[in-house]
């Protein structure tokens, strides 16, 4: 064993922590090596004086501090004892519980109404329709309460206005087209009417529709009236039933045409004039004349409808021959019941007149006729 | 379960059972050294004897987790240890100023000393406290339990939780370096 070995091992040896076969070699060398033995001698020296050392006491009322804060620390410590021990398992218990009782409360606290984000972005329209839905919020304070309530008022009203003027504008638009329709039927010919009636159309007009449904009704009444007709009046009114045809199908309006009604007399002249007076009479007007009084007439006439049975009456007195009622289609706008009834009542004519339905114009409350005046053969 | 070769274990059992003097005299047989422990190691006496008591409340408040695996003196000691060490990096410093001026009194075996002899022997006790102080304090707490307590290296790797190895070796170097210190001063007389 060298020297350096023995300054390693020095304290084992001291401290007898040395295997027997070390301690052998180790007081051998020591036998022959001074300055070895001298390293030893001065910390064997060392340790004894640290061991030597005068003991520290504590101060005599060490105890009884102890005591006191066994004491002062107790509350403390069963507080802990009960929240934390055994800690492995309400530990784990308490932070499942806090994260839950957090959920919960943010779930509650973004889901109630008095900051519901769709609250803060309705538009004014969603807004007018959650104050209908749900009158007031009491939660709100009074005076937004008040503000919403004022807001939602204006916005109804508003909204009412608009529509009202929405439907006072398309009334007066419906009737103008209605008018101009009348007036293009009126004067000139087919084409600008279906414009009109095409407006008519586009506008939508209810009573219209329902003026279709009933001319469908009349149609069949028109064929089961047809098919009972003798041939020799068929073929003149085929072209009336060809127009109210193409009328139904391609909802192109025809321009109805007049009621022609034959009279027989002997005095082609005299009677024109007669017929002047009467039209003077009811309020009417002769709109054109075509023919001779040689060969006929056929005068077309205006008068207000509702004035038509007193001036056919009146013809029918002034014209000794029978009187021959013809009537034509025409567009399919309206229904000629209602003259019908009159025609009757008036004892024009009787129900057991053949009459063939046609229409009339339900905007305008005049009608037109066509008189043929034939001079008696 | 206490070790039966426990010179404390009847002691331990009675505290546990929540017998109070039995506990008391625990503290009285053990605070000296847990005390010596933390001053040498802290520096002050005052902040040593407060830890010193914290040391006894958590030995009363550990004792029914005491298992018994080690002596109670070790798992004493290996409390009063880390109390001192956690101390230590607490405070993120070491105190320069040596044991106080109340040093206690010198245990004077020998009656016939001379004052002169006494004299030197507390000049001498004042530097071996200061020599010690000095020391790292992996090394001070090795040289402690070992020269001043008394402690076995294996009860110093229990109480320190260190290898063998590591205690010898802290210990040698601790001892090295205070033979170092007081060779300079103090002639140690080896004939």
């Amino acid at each position: 064993m060298n020297c350096q070995e023995i300054r390693e091992l020095s304290s084992d040896y001291l401290d007898r922590q040395s295997a027997p076969h070390q301690v052998l070699l180790f007081e051998e060398h020591l036998q022959v090596c001074s300055n070895c033995r001298e390293e030893v001698e001065t910390l064997r020296t060392t340790i004894s004086l640290i061991g030597s050392l005068d003991e520290i006491k504590t101060s005599p009322d060490f105890l009884s501090q102890v005591h006191r804060k066994i004491e002062a620390g107790g509350m403390l410590r069963r507080l802990w004892a009960w929240f934390f021990e055994p800690f492995r398992l309400k530990v784990p218990l308490e932070v499942t519980a806090l994260f839950l009782m957090s959920f919960t409360a943010l779930y509650l606290y973004y889901r109630s109404p008095e900051i519901s984000r769709e609250s803060d972005i309705l538009a004014p329209l969603e807004g007018l329709k959650l104050a209908r839905e749900k009158p007031l919020n009491k939660a709100l304070p009074t005076r937004g309460r008040i503000e919403e309530g004022n807001r939602t008022a204006e916005s109804e009203t508003k909204l009412l206005a608009e529509l009202k003027a929405k439907a006072s504008k398309r009334k007066s638009s419906l009737e103008k087209v209605g008018k101009a329709h009348d007036k293009v039927a009126a004067l000139t010919g087919k084409k600008e009417a279906v414009a009109t009636k095409r407006n008519l159309q586009d506008a939508q007009v209810k009573p219209r529709e329902e003026s279709l449904e009933r001319s469908d009704k009349d149609f069949k009444r028109y064929q089961m009236a047809e098919a009972k007709r003798p041939e020799s009046l068929k073929a003149e009114l085929s072209e009336p039933m060809d127009a109210e045809k193409k009328s139904r199908e391609g909802m192109i309006a025809s321009v109805p045409k007049p009621e022609i009604y034959e009279l027989t007399v002997g005095n082609v002249a005299l009677y024109e004039r007669r017929v002047g007076v009467l039209l003077k009479e009811v309020g009417g007007s002769l709109l054109s004349q075509e023919g001779s009084s040689e060969s006929g007439l056929l005068l077309t006439v205006k008068l207000p409808q509702s004035r038509q049975a007193e001036f056919l009456a009146s013809l029918k007195e002034e014209v000794s021959v029978g009187f021959k009622r013809e009537f034509q289609r025409e567009g399919a706008v309206g229904t000629t019941s209602g003259l019908e009834k009159e025609l009757q009542e008036k004892n024009v004519i009787t129900a057991g007149d053949r009459m063939l339905p046609s229409t009339s114009r339900m905007v305008e409350p005049t009608v037109k006729l066509q008189l043929r005046i034939l001079p008696k053969k | 379960m206490v070790s039966l070769q426990d010179p404390d274990q009847e002691l331990i059992q009675r505290c546990r059972s929540g017998d109070q003097p039995a506990f008391d005299q625990l503290v009285l047989k053990y605070r000296n050294r847990v005390m010596g422990i933390a001053t040498r190691m802290l520096g002050d006496r005052v902040e040593a004897e407060d830890l010193a008591q914290d040391v006894f409340v958590k030995v009363y408040h550990g004792l029914q987790g005491f298992q018994g695996e080690a002596l109670f003196s070790t798992w004493l000691y290996r409390i009063a240890a880390n109390s001192c060490l956690n101390q230590i990096r607490k405070r993120k410093r070491e105190s320069q100023v040596a044991v106080s001026a109340d040093d206690p009194e010198p245990n004077i075996s020998d009656g016939k000393s001379n004052p002169h002899t006494l004299l030197e022997k507390k000049e001498l006790n004042s530097f071996l406290e200061k020599a010690i102080h000095a020391l790292p304090q992996e090394q001070r707490m090795v040289l402690i339990l070992r020269d001043i307590e008394g402690l076995s290296y294996e009860e110093i790797a229990d109480s320190l939780e260190l290898e063998l190895g590591t205690v010898r070796s802290r210990l040698h170097r601790a001892r090295l370096e205070v033979r170092a210190s007081v060779k300079e001063k103090f002639d140690l007389g080896v004939e």
